[in-house]
Parts: C-alpha cells; sequence; structure tokens
C-alpha cells in the first residue's frame, strides 16, 4: 500500500509538472500583454517587460518562473486582478469563504441525499419514491443559479424572511441568515445526484440474493437496508461523493456573484480577461492540485470502504 | 408616625421630581438617527492606493478616504463646483512664471490624529514617481494638468526613448517638487500655467499623501513593488471617511473622519457599501430600501425608462470605431473614402434609441469644459454647427461614396470584420444593428460584415498589433478613450490619436491633426482659451469630415436612481464634482 501510495505521488508531482509547463506556456502566449493599462507610458511598459523577463524566450520565461517558485517559493504578484498581492494569497484569502459555504452544503446534500435515496429505493414505483424522483430530476436538470434567484426573489426580496446578499463581516444569527439562501441553492444539486446514485444502487442491492437471506434470518426491513444494502451500495458512491469535495474549494461563480459572496468562484475567468498571467498560472495549479489530490483519495477511499479492495496488495506483485 | 412618613416621601418624591424639571434646558430630545448612505457599486474594487489607483471602483473608495491639496466641491447655487483648499492653507501663489509655492495646512492630519507636514508630500511624490515602483497611475503627478519640470524624466528614465537607447538618468533633486521648510512646497514647472491648472493638478487623485510608515513596511526588499492599500492595514487615509471595514470586491464600510480637514463639509456620519454585480439583485436591494442609489443597466432600464425620478448623464466615452489601416489585403481601408462611406452608413438615432447612449457624429464629448466660466465644448455653437445632419446618417451619400471606393479598387464586394468587446451589451446591439444595415445600403451582394465578440484587453492588444507592422487580423473594432484630463482640455482627447502617440491603435496619418496639437500645448495657445476652442474645433472637424481618423458612433449614458431621502449637493451631474457623493446629506 506504501509503494503503492509512494507511486502514485511520484506520478501526481510529474503530472503538475507537466500540467505547470503546459499552463505556463498557454498562458504567456495568449495575445494581449499583462502591461496594457493605456494610461501607461511605452517607456515604463518596456522597462516592466523587461523585468519581468517578458522580452525573453518562453522557456527562458519558464526557467525564471522556476526559479523564483523553487528559490523564493514565489509564484508571481497579481499585476490587475488585486495588484501588488503575492498570487497565492489572492486565492488564500478567497477560499476559506467558498470553503465555508460549499462545506457547509455539501455536509447538507450528503445525510439528506442519503435518505432520500433510501426512502426513494424503500418505496420504489410507490408516491414517496415517484415525488422524490421528480424533484430529482427538476434539481438536477435546472441550474443552481435559477433556485438561487428565485429564492432570494421570493424568500429575501419578497417575505423578507433572509438577507438579500450574503453578510460576509455579520456575526452570528444575521451571518447565519445571510448563509441560507446560497447554501440552499448549492445543495439542491449535490443532494439529487446523491438521491439518483443511492436509488439506483439500493434498487440493485436489495433485490439480491444475501438480502434474501437476511430478511429470512428475520432481520426487518429498515435494519437489513442499512447494514447491509447501504453498506455495499456506498462504495460505487465514493465516486460521487469524494470528487465533490473537489468543488468545495473551487466556489460557484455565479451563486457568488448574485449573493456577492467574496470567494474564489471566478478568479480564474478574472485573471484570464484581466491578463493576469500570474494569478492564472497559480489558480490554474491549485485546481490541479485539488484534482489530482481527490483523484488519489478516491482510489485510496476505496481500500477504506471495501476490505475486499486491496490497491497495490501483494495478490498484484 | 405612618402618615407622617408617607408625606416626607410623597414630599421628596416631589421635590426630586421638580428638581429634575429644569426650566432653562428643554427635555432631551430623542437622538437623531445615524445618516448612514447606503450604498450598492457595482465595480470589484481592488486597490485603495492612490499610487496604484486607476479604475472606477478603486476611485469610488478612494475619493471617499483621501484628500490631496485641493479639493472640488459643490457650490451653493447647485449648479456648479469650485476648488477649495484642502490639506493646502491657501491658494498656489506664483513666485515667477515657473515657480509655485504651496502652503501645507499645520492643521492637517492623518485619520489617527498625526500631522501632515511638506515633507509627507514630497515622500509622496517621490514614491509615486519612483522609476522602480513604476506605478501605472502616477505619471500624472508629474504630467496632468501642470508639467513638473523633469517629473517626467525622472518616472520614466529606466525606460527607453523612441530609439530604443535607454533615457538619460535624473535625480530626484532634478525634479521641480521640493519642501522649502515643514509647511512650504515649492513647485517648479516645465511651462507657465495659471493658477487655475495649477490647482486643479494637485487635486487629483494620485497627488493625494501616501502614509510613510505603512508605506516603508509595504515595500518589497528590492523596493520594486509596495504592497501599501492592498488591505484596510495596509492604508492610512485622510480624506472625509475613514474606511472601517473592507472585504475587496464585497464589502465597505465608512465613518466621517473627525480629523479630516474640511470636516464641516461632510454631512453624512457614514456609509455602508456593498459591491453586487448582479443587475436585478441590485435593483431588488434598491426597491427594498436596502440601498439608497443605484446604476441602470438594459434590465432596469425596461423597467424604469418613464420613472420622473430617473437621472441620465452623458459620460466622457465615446465609442468609436476603429479602421485598420495596416492590412496589406485590405489596402483600401487607409482610404477616408471607404471610412467616409461607413461613417455615413450608420443610422447612430436608431443605435442610440437601442442602446440607451447618445448618438456621437462628433469626436469630443458633452462632458469636456472649454471656457473658465464653465461652458462645455459642446454647448458652443461653433462646436456644433458644421456636424452632419441627421447624426451623420445619409444613405444616400453612403451609397455613392461606397461605389465610388468599390470602383476606385476594382472591388466587386467589401467584406469586412468587425469586433467588439464581450459583455457591452450596448456595443454589441450596435454591432449587430450595423451589420443589418450597411448591406441594406451597400448592397447585399456587394458588402458583407461579420461580427466577432473578444475580451475587451485582447481587443485592445489586437488592435496595437496593426502598430507593430502588417497584419489581416483585424478591419474594424470598437474602441473608445476616455481621458481624465479631458475634463478640463477637451483637446487632450486628441492625444492618443496622434500618428506618432506611442498608445495609438492603429496608424493614424491626420498631419493636420498631429501639427495642430502641437500647437495647442504651447503658451500661446493655452493662456488664450478661446484660440484654444477655436483650433479644438478645426481638429475635431478634420477628424469627422476629412480624415475620419476612427468612425464616432455614441457616446456613453449612465442612469441611476436616488433614494428619496437622499439630498444631494447639486441639481444634477455636474463635470468635474458629478452628483458630490461626498457632500450629500439625508432627509431628517
Amino acid at each position: 500500500m506504501l509503494k503503492y501510495v509512494l507511486k502514485r505521488l511520484l506520478a501526481a508531482a510529474v503530472t503538475l509538472f507537466i500540467i505547470l509547463a503546459l499552463a505556463f506556456a498557454v498562458v504567456r502566449l495568449m495575445p494581449g500583454s499583462v502591461y496594457d493599462d493605456p494610461n501607461l507610458d511605452q517607456a515604463i511598459i518596456d522597462m516592466l517587460i523587461e523585468r519581468a523577463h517578458l522580452d525573453k524566450p518562453i522557456h527562458i520565461q519558464f526557467y525564471y518562473f522556476l526559479k523564483g517558485v523553487v528559490m523564493d517559493k514565489d509564484w508571481g504578484t497579481s499585476v490587475k486582478v488585486e495588484p501588488g498581492v503575492p498570487a497565492f494569497q489572492v486565492l488564500a484569502n478567497r477560499i476559506p469563504v467558498s470553503l465555508q459555504i460549499n462545506l457547509i452544503s455539501l455536509l447538507i446534500s450528503v445525510p439528506i441525499g442519503i435518505v432520500a435515496g433510501i426512502v426513494a429505493a424503500l418505496q420504489k414505483n410507490r408516491g414517496a419514491d415517484t415525488l422524490i424522483s421528480v424533484g430529482v430530476i427538476i434539481f438536477i436538470s435546472v441550474p443552481s443559479f435559477v433556485f438561487a434567484s428565485l429564492m432570494q426573489y421570493f424568500l429575501a426580496y419578497k417575505l423578507k424572511l433572509f438577507p438579500i446578499l450574503y453578510q460576509p463581516s455579520a456575526v452570528g444569527a444575521l451571518r447565519l441568515k445571510s448563509m441560507v439562501l446560497p447554501i440552499a441553492a448549492l445543495s439542491l444539486s449535490p443532494i439529487a445526484t446523491i438521491t439518483r446514485y443511492l436509488r439506483g444502487e439500493l434498487i440493485e442491492v436489495l433485490g439480491s440474493e444475501y438480502m434474501l437471506l437476511a430478511k429470512t434470518k428475520g432481520l426487518g426491513r429498515f435494519k437489513a437496508t442499512v447494514k447491509h444494502a447501504f453498506r455495499n451500495a456506498s462504495l460505487p458512491m465514493m465516486n460521487v461523493i469524494v470528487p465533490m469535495f473537489a468543488n468545495i474549494v473551487g466556489g460557484s461563480m455565479v451563486i457568488e456573484r448574485l449573493f456577492s459572496i467574496p470567494g474564489v468562484g471566478g478568479t480564474m475567468i478574472k485573471s484570464i480577461n484581466a491578463n493576469d498571467h500570474s494569478l492564472t498560472v497559480a489558480t490554474l495549479m491549485f485546481y490541479a492540485m485539488i484534482s489530482i489530490g481527490t483523484a488519489l483519495l478516491v482510489d485510496l477511499s476505496y481500500g477504506l470502504v471495501d476490505p475486499r479492495v486491496r490497491v497495490g496488495g501483494k495478490k498484484d506483485e | 408616625m405612618r402618615k407622617r412618613l408617607l408625606f416626607f416621601l410623597s414630599l421628596l418624591i416631589v421635590a426630586l421630581a421638580l428638581a429634575g424639571c429644569n426650566p432653562s434646558e428643554p427635555p432631551p430630545s430623542p437622538e437623531a438617527a445615524p445618516k448612514i448612505f447606503k450604498w450598492i457599486s457595482s465595480g470589484e474594487d481592488n486597490s485603495i492606493n492612490p499610487h496604484d489607483c486607476n479604475a472606477a471602483p478603486n476611485y469610488e473608495i478612494v475619493d471617499f478616504i483621501q484628500v490631496a491639496l485641493y479639493q472640488i466641491v459643490p457650490a451653493e447655487s447647485r449648479d456648479k463646483s469650485y476648488y477649495v483648499p484642502a490639506l493646502a492653507e491657501d491658494y498656489p501663489v506664483a513666485e515667477d512664471d515657473y515657480v509655485w509655492t504651496i502652503k501645507v495646512n499645520p492643521e492637517a492630519k492623518w485619520a489617527n490624529g498625526e500631522p501632515i507636514d511638506a515633507n509627507t508630500f514630497i515622500y509622496s511624490w517621490k514614491m509615486g514617481l519612483d522609476p522602480d515602483l513604476a506605478w501605472n497611475s502616477t505619471s500624472s503627478i508629474a504630467n496632468q494638468y501642470i508639467l513638473v519640470k523633469n517629473g517626467l524624466e525622472y518616472y520614466q528614465q529606466k525606460g527607453t526613448d523612441k530609439d530604443g537607447n535607454p533615457n538619460p538618468a535624473v535625480d530626484w533633486e532634478d525634479v521641480g517638487l521640493k519642501a522649502l521648510d515643514d509647511y512650504t512646497l515649492e513647485i517648479t514647472t516645465a511651462q507657465k500655467y495659471t493658477e487655475q491648472e495649477v490647482i486643479r493638478h494637485f487635486a487629483v487623485r494620485s497627488t493625494s499623501p501616501v502614509y510613510e510608515p505603512i508605506y516603508e513596511e509595504c515595500m518589497n526588499a528590492d523596493r520594486t513593488g509596495n504592497s501599501y492599500g492592498t488591505s484596510l492595514e495596509k492604508f492610512m487615509g485622510c480624506g472625509p471617511f475613514n474606511l472601517t471595514n473592507w472585504v475587496k470586491a464585497s464589502e465597505r464600510t465608512f465613518e466621517k473622519n473627525e480629523n479630516f480637514i474640511n470636516a464641516h463639509l461632510i454631512k453624512l456620519d457614514g456609509i455602508e457599501g456593498r459591491v453586487v454585480l448582479d443587475e436585478a439583485t441590485r435593483l431588488e436591494l434598491f426597491e427594498s430600501g436596502d440601498s439608497d442609489y443605484v446604476a441602470l443597466g438594459a434590465n432596469g432600464l425596461a423597467k424604469y425608462a418613464e420613472d420622473p425620478s430617473l437621472i441620465s448623464y452623458d459620460q466622457k466615452a465615446i465609442r468609436t470605431i476603429e479602421v485598420n489601416r495596416n492590412n496589406p489585403d485590405k489596402a483600401f481601408l487607409q482610404d477616408p473614402l471607404v471610412r467616409k462611406a461607413i461613417f455615413h452608413a450608420i443610422d447612430r438615432n436608431t443605435i442610440a434609441d437601442l442602446t440607451f447612449t447618445t448618438a456621437a457624429p462628433f469626436f469630443l464629448s458633452y462632458s469636456g469644459v472649454s471656457f473658465a466660466d464653465g461652458t462645455l465644448y459642446r454647448q458652443m455653437e461653433e462646436a456644433n454647427e458644421w456636424l452632419p445632419a441627421n447624426g451623420g446618417y445619409d444613405p444616400d451619400l453612403a451609397k455613392e461614396l461606397f461605389d465610388e471606393a468599390l470602383e476606385k479598387y476594382n472591388l466587386d464586394k467589401m467584406s469586412l470584420s468587425l469586433h467588439y468587446s464581450e459583455g457591452m451589451d450596448a456595443l454589441r446591439t450596435a454591432s449587430e444593428y450595423i451589420q443589418n444595415q450597411l448591406p441594406q445600403i451597400f448592397g447585399e451582394d456587394k458588402f458583407e460584415l461579420k461580427l466577432q465578440a473578444i475580451q475587451h484587453t485582447a481587443a485592445l492588444a489586437l488592435m496595437r498589433t496593426s502598430n507593430e507592422g502588417p497584419t489581416t487580423e483585424w478591419d474594424m473594432c470598437w474602441s473608445g478613450w476616455h481621458l481624465g484630463a479631458e475634463t478640463y482640455e477637451p483637446h487632450k482627447k486628441f492625444a492618443p490619436y496622434r500618428s506618432y502617440a506611442t498608445n495609438k491603435y492603429s496608424p493614424y496619418s491626420n498631419d493636420f491633426l498631429d501639427d495642430n496639437y502641437e500647437k495647442l500645448l504651447t503658451e500661446e495657445y493655452r493662456f488664450d482659451e478661446r484660440k484654444t476652442f477655436d483650433a479644438t474645433v478645426e481638429i475635431e472637424k478634420s477628424i469627422i469630415l476629412d480624415d475620419i481618423t476612427c468612425i464616432p458612433v455614441i457616446q456613453e449614458k449612465a442612469f441611476v436612481l436616488w433614494s428619496e431621502r437622499i439630498v444631494l449637493p447639486v441639481d444634477e451631474y455636474t463635470v468635474g464634482l458629478g452628483f458630490g457623493w461626498r457632500f450629500m446629506d439625508m432627509e431628517e
């Protein structure tokens, strides 16, 4: 297992380096310049370009960039999106806000999705199942920002039950209240995804022979479902739930825009539009690290959830 | 005994009650509610450093928390504005034609109560013009309304000249910005200027002071970068309000700065601001009373177009179509004949109606002031009498010119492209209209226009490629300069259209503009506003009637709503001051 983990870590490092090189090249070769402010005199622009080595060939630029990263842990400084702020600091300032909203959303989504999935599977083709399935279809097919807009309009603007905007500096009840709508909007789709997936898995498992055996041995339906069926159905669920964690730090551009949440969503697009190269590369690397880390986590989690799975175990060697 | 005790107690209560009723003091009135302006902004701020403040969302904040030697204030007549000393004690004094002295007010203080003196300004200006820091909006310290002796040379010394040779080194000692003593500044200019020009110059945002202890802490090791003003902790203000809470691009809270030198002019107690990018949400906040102000976009206008409380005003930007004169495949674009045909084929009035803008068959906006009494350039008859009728739209003339061009260049058909910036709805609508309209005028089989959306900064970069050499990448592209200096010197708008301008969008070749612009910079013209005005008209004529240096189409307009409780200091949007936000009041 350890060898497997080390191998995967090495592969992840190589992948990250390739992504870094590609990201750097693509971003630097994009049309437009970091220093395109029309107020800036050409003489100054020339000096800044020279100072940032942007007048050098791309491989030399990459060398200077890597040197900065390795020697000084310097990923560059944002020039446009947050001028003067180190690129990773820009992300570090914004991630906690997105993380808070998205983590709560996920913590709510998982149990609700599981309960709804179990109910739908146990009540297959009955009223409750139909109701849940209709909800699932709606929540999956309608984008979250539509629900967000509707909730903002009716619950906040019309009924005044919640603040229209997220309150980043408020404390206590007002802060929590201002988080309800964005969290609710973000939760609907994950709840539907988990419900649909679990319902399908459970229905398959519930019809299996060992479930029949469990029932004939006198186990109640609920107990048999939770103790045996759910456990077996939850293994493929890891494929759905764990990647959701990757989205937690990614933020949601539209929801954040709608509720004025100062999160990380949209940083990538903003930095690309603004030709803020350092921030674009840093953001790309951040997402790459999250994605690769998540993929690794999914693989390793199989072994933890199901003892039958022994990734990189002795059998393979 | 018990009765007697009750009697004395009653007496005591009455005595105490009477003691509390002092006839000379009226009973205390309930405390007036603080005047808090609820401000919803649509722009994402990212810096409050006056040296690195080059976008409207940042100006909006900095203008509340910073002030310079002078500041613009509303006149009591509510229709004009004028400059008063702020951190300066009085108006500048001319020692001779090129040397001015300004006294710093000994009462001037930072928000934390520490004094501001002449050395504060010298440090701030030196840092602003520092060639290694190379701030992108500080050349205005040396060259906005006045040209400070050796100021630009100091700022640009690490760059190269037009021929690629390194610029000569300049010592700070040679720059015309000096402190004669703790409270006296001496300014040496490169040319002769009026008192108003000097005052205006030292009211510019970038000339406001920075707080040295924090600024030095924010400097990087090799002094080539500085993070001043990137967070609340890295800033100290001296303006009308103190920023007490700042979540970038989301939330900002201000409290009145009691240490502000002109605090008596400020009526508000504070401001609670949020940044809301979504227009529908901004409207909801305004309608629910959570905002005192809203700037309307297309959706809001659809709802409030007929509302009597809707206020509109012209913005500086004239949206023009730039034409690539360096396209080897389409050499005909160099010919004013083709540009004229397109100019006259555009129905500006209809486009303006569709896009909630103003038709602009002209180059200089409605917001430039030409005369000391506040008369705007476009208010003058001479600036308008020559303008083509019907907003320049003349389909017959357009067709005639177009056919002539086809014949001249032996063409059967002209296929052009037009790039417009993504996210700018007015430009997209205008582009689509032009795409439909031009073939109808020129002939469906003779003219074709392809549209391409492009990210705004990429569009600017794309246009500039034609300065570096022949390029077939673009034919036409929307642009629109709006320069700070054009407010009081409308002719400054011509600067980027000179053939030798470094930041131009296309290799222009309007010799008349080149020659006459230089004249406008001489003392002979600058001290004669009528002469300047006449020359400005002649240059604009050459752009519109002869060369069609670029094709002006619309002038941007802004639409806003104010809540009823806001009392603005001016009756309408005023050039230079705007609505005078800092000086607004609120109904009790």
